[in-house]
């Protein structure tokens, strides 16, 4: 079963084998690239008053815009690419075989239908899962080396790390789902595209801020906070009302900017100091950085189970097959 | 053992029936054919038979056991063959057998390599290369492989020559003799099962006409020929009557008694078929 499930699919394994080490080789000529750049532009003092305007370091700074650019695209195609290789290897997986009848074929041999769909899918979900377990190693090189350490923000954390091999395998046994469901393998690429957006959003949206019970951080001035912001808002030491809190906000800030003008140099203290005698201070909410790593595990965990859920999905789908 | 028994089988489709109130019992070690018209129903019965549809009504039994789609094992001891031979196209011949080894727990390499030999079909070449006569050779060897107890085949003779459906039907011939194998399949050209059939189901309208062996059916069917006007024999049960001039032919069954007045004449198989589906036109 594990050789007639791989010589089925070869050929469009080898084709997302060969697309993933392609990107890989990619990103480490862009990263290449941009050490190269930025360490040229810190050797050369590009950034002082003196040569800030040198031919040189004109061409360089160009040259690292440049890469930077491409840098931007390769984080897109991260993006995309783990529901790229789940609609390429899920949709066809059962879609393809009603389509051209085979099906006809495999469950009139001496296997049945629940195993060999179990082997299939294993097989391939193997394959789309594997490439990706390479490329986590490459980016978590990668990241660091083009600049994007501030990984907790989602914006970074989509990317790196273990979750697009949970993405993959999910968007990779929806479209399996789908396509044993639709019975059309385009339908079930365009249906796949639409539930892994969702389910990506929902996720991101509405569950992975409640992973771990979120930070508090305050002070009087608006603080940075080490990881992924969630939440601003003001709160009172001395436990007025969230209505007071805003009331006396706002009280500061007539008296401040609206009397004595925007633009003294002064204000923003006086500001301070208003805020401070009315015993308010600013209240940040986030998942601190340590968490990355928790975060990633509890993510990709999530949408491995689910690939699981779609897989016993599938099985019933093709038991009750009424052809 | 019965090797294939329908009872009250019936499978719908979202507009008609696809087969309805179908019973019939081939016991085993038969050559058993299945006549019908175009989109009669022959392949909406072998495919419940095969396991890959599921009845809407009734239940079909193979080699004992109730036929159900995901049967844990599959299905060793049958034997299948789809109207369209439905096969990985991309695969060569031989990686096509590989496939059969590798989905059948049973399965004897010599016996569908030695098929293929025999009529020259080239196993490097890809399925999607060979001519639609040696595709059909291909999903032939793919059942014959599993050297099986019952083989389903759903009009295993179309787009074979002349030659080579000479050879299938000797070579088919051979297995029942040699292995006691049951053989089930359809066809809309009688004159191609009458010689090898010893059994006979011929479906019309998506309902069992008429079911038995062969030798039965001839015994039991007789053709009258008389004057128009002369009332209906008694004792017998007309299928068709077919009115020319003056006179008119009847072919009856179960004829109790010689009747006075008519000309009795043994029918051939092709003429009683034909009464059959005339009658569930």
């Amino acid at each position: 079963m594990i050789w007639a499930a791989w010589r089925q699919q070869r050929l469009i394994i080898l084709v997302w084998v060969s697309a993933v080490a392609a990107l890989v080789g990619y990103m480490l000529v862009v990263a290449f690239a941009y050490q190269n750049d930025t360490h040229l532009l810190a050797t050369h003092h590009c950034g002082t008053a003196a040569k800030f305007v040198s031919h040189f370091c004109n061409v360089r700074r160009t040259s690292q815009a440049n890469d930077r650019s491409q840098i931007a695209h390769i984080v897109g195609a991260l993006y995309v690419l783990p529901l790229l290789g789940g609609a390429l290897l899920g949709a066809p997986l059962v879609a393809s075989e009603i389509d051209r009848k085979t099906n006809r074929l495999a469950w009139t041999q001496g296997v049945s239908r629940t195993r060999w769909l179990v082997w299939k899918w294993t097989v391939a979900a193997t394959a789309v899962a594997l490439p990706m377990a390479g490329l986590v190693v490459a980016v978590v090189w990668w990241r660091v080396a083009v600049g994007r350490a501030d990984v907790m923000m989602p914006a970074n954390f989509d990317f790196t790390g273990v979750v697009i091999i949970g993405y993959t395998l999910f968007s990779f046994a929806l479209g399996v789902a789908l396509g044993a469901l639709l019975r059309h393998t385009l339908l079930a690429v365009l249906g796949t595209a639409v539930g892994f957006g969702l389910f990506r959003w929902w996720v991101e949206v509405g569950l992975r801020p409640h992973f771990a019970a979120p930070l508090t951080v305050r002070s009087t001035v608006f603080p940075t906070v080490p990881g992924w912001f969630l939440s601003e808002g003001l709160v009172s030491l001395r436990g007025a009302s969230a209505t007071r809190v805003n009331e006396l906000y706002r009280h500061c800030s007539y008296l401040v900017y609206r009397r004595g003008g925007i633009t003294a140099p002064t204000q923003p203290m006086r500001f301070k100091a208003c805020l401070v005698a009315h015993h308010i201070e600013y209240a940040v909410v986030y998942q601190p950085f340590s968490r990355y790593w928790a975060f990633q595990g509890i993510e990709t965990a999530i949408f491995g189970v689910a690939a699981l859920l779609l897989l016993g999905a599938t099985v019933w789908i093709v038991r009750w097959w009424r052809a | 053992m019965l090797a294939l028994e329908a009872r009250d089988l019936g499978r719908r489709y979202p507009r008609k029936w696809g087969l309805r109130n179908c019973s019939f019992a081939i016991p085993e070690g038969k050559v058993a054919g299945l006549v019908g018209p175009n989109g009669a129903g022959k392949s909406t019965l072998l495919r419940l038979a095969a396991g890959i549809s599921r009845a809407t009504t009734g239940e079909v039994r193979v080699l004992g056991e109730a036929v159900r789609p995901n049967c844990p094992g599959g299905y060793p001891k049958v034997g299948y063959l789809d109207q369209e031979r439905p096969l990985y196209k991309h695969f060569r011949v031989e990686e096509l057998l590989k496939y059969g080894q590798h989905l059948n727990r049973q399965w004897y390499p010599d016996v569908a390599r030695r098929w293929l030999d025999e009529l020259h079909v080239p196993v490097a070449a890809r399925f999607r290369s060979l001519s639609i006569g040696q595709q059909a050779q291909v999903a032939l060897a793919l059942c014959l492989g599993k050297q099986p107890e019952l083989l389903l085949l759903d009009e295993p003779a179309a787009s074979l020559d002349p030659l080579a459906r000479r050879k299938l039907f000797g070579a088919l011939m051979d297995t029942v003799a040699d292995r006691g194998t049951t053989v089930f399949l359809s066809s809309h050209i009688l004159s191609e099962l009458e010689p090898v059939c010893d059994y006979l189901v011929i479906l019309s309208n998506s309902e069992v006409q008429l079911s038995g062996e062969t030798e039965r059916i001839l015994a039991n069917h007789r053709i009258l020929v008389g004057p128009r006007e002369q009332a209906a024999p008694e004792g017998g049960t007309v299928i068709a009557t077919a009115n020319a001039g003056r006179q008119t032919t009847l072919v009856v069954r179960d004829l109790a008694h010689r009747s006075v007045g008519w000309q009795e004449i043994e029918p051939t198989l092709e003429e009683i078929v034909l009464a059959y589906l005339e009658v569930g036109q």
